[in-house]
């Protein structure tokens, strides 16, 4: 069961406040997942050294399920992986997994960044359900961007003038570059004419 | 330096906005996403403090960045607070509340990443008190961008006290954003002292 859809800050924090355990997180499509693979190195990179800790944040390939038993021993306790490239865990890498849950104890965290096909594979190992303990979320890829089309509304509303009308009162330097109207061409891509 | 002609008096406001500028130290960001990431830590470590009311859940929801993450020379960004400006202070609208007092407030800076880091450019930082007592309905803090255009309007950087109008303006510190987040969560707090009163 999934948790609701969440982005990778969010999904960086809460994985912060645990101590151990193993977190799944679903994308739409591999490319989705690797992408976010990324933004999850990042956050948790920047809330680890906001909270001074030492501890890393990896991205992990999959290939098979042995390998993995050592590609984390590799890491620490305190260490997270994110786990790529799980498409390419099959049946019978699952259940070797479920198995063997015991080699893992002790290592780091563990993020299984999956398509819904490899989550519901992974699903299926009842011992690996236990160590996700609820935490199965749905990738937000939107968290933290913002909606340019709504924050132009307001912009236009305020001045009750058009995109156009405002880009050209500024070409002329008849309109006063304030907060609203620098937001405003940036949010145009039109930075360029904040140049001096 | 005792004119009171208009053109002495801007120009004496051109040279205070110098001064305001040339005092301010910038923060090194490298790029605008890590100057995303360093508000919202600010902010979650306010939530967890209890200094304001807003859930971690709701900051990083309603904290955005325009433009993405790519890294493209001199890139513009914008990074705000709710889904819009807020111009009707409509209290429905996403915002941030002080714990102590319930006053609310939301943000927007306008910044460029260029090779020696994140320059802001422009900022609006507004507060809005409530209660039955409050001395004012609202206070913003402005920062509007520097051009040639803009010199005759004297105050880049400057205070709105309970006006829109862009003439019932202060001048302002140029500050930084921690600053600036400090002013919404520390400003304009009654402590209960009054000038000429003794202290207790």
């Amino acid at each position: 069961m999934t948790t609701g859809e969440t982005g990778a800050s969010s999904i960086a924090s809460r994985i912060l406040l645990t101590d151990g355990g193993w977190t799944l997180v679903e994308f739409v499509s591999e490319a989705a997942a690797l992408e976010g693979a990324g933004m999850l190195r990042d956050e948790l990179t920047h809330e680890l050294g906001a909270r001074g800790e030492q501890a890393r944040a990896v991205i992990v390939e999959f290939t098979d399920a042995e390998a993995l038993t050592r590609q984390l021993a590799e890491l620490g306790e305190a260490d997270i992986a994110i786990l790529t490239q799980l498409d390419r865990l099959d049946a019978r890498q699952c259940e070797w997994l479920d198995l063997h849950r015991g080699n893992f104890t002790g290592g780091p965290r563990v993020i299984f960044l999956a398509t819904a096909r490899a989550a519901a594979q992974l699903c299926t190992a009842g011992n690996l359900v236990a160590w996700l303990g609820g935490r199965h979320y749905k990738f937000d890829q939107t968290e933290g961007v913002m909606d340019v089309e709504a924050r132009l509304q307001t912009l236009r509303a305020l001045h009750q003038m058009d995109n156009d009308t405002m880009t050209r009162l500024v070409k002329e330097k008849s309109l006063p570059l304030t907060p609203e109207i620098v937001e405003w061409l940036i949010l145009l891509n039109r930075g360029d004419l904040l140049d001096d | 330096m005792t004119s009171v002609e208009r053109d002495a008096y801007l120009a004496r406001a051109a040279e205070l906005q110098d001064r305001l500028h040339a005092a301010f130290r910038p923060h090194p960001w490298r790029m605008a996403i890590d100057l995303h990431r360093a508000i919202r830590t600010y902010l979650v470590n306010a939530s967890n403090q209890r200094l304001i009311v807003q859930p971690q859940e709701e900051i990083h929801k309603w904290l955005r960045m325009s433009g993405g993450r790519k890294d493209i020379p001199n890139a513009t960004h914008s990074i705000a607070y709710g889904q819009g400006v807020n111009f009707s202070r409509d209290p429905a609208w996403p915002h941030l509340s002080r714990q102590q007092d319930s006053a609310w407030f939301d943000f927007q800076l306008s910044v460029r990443e260029s090779s020696y880091g994140v320059e802001v450019l422009a900022y609006g930082f507004e507060l809005r008190l409530v209660g039955e007592n409050r001395p004012l309905e609202f206070f913003r803090i402005d920062m509007n961008h520097s051009t040639h255009a803009n010199t005759h309007d004297g105050h880049r950087s400057h205070l709105h006290l309970n006006c829109d109008d862009d003439g019932f303006v202060v001048p302002a510190a140029v500050m930084g954003p921690y600053e600036l987040l400090d002013a919404m969560l520390f400003g304009a707090v009654r402590d209960n002292r009054t000038r000429g009163q003794k202290q207790g």
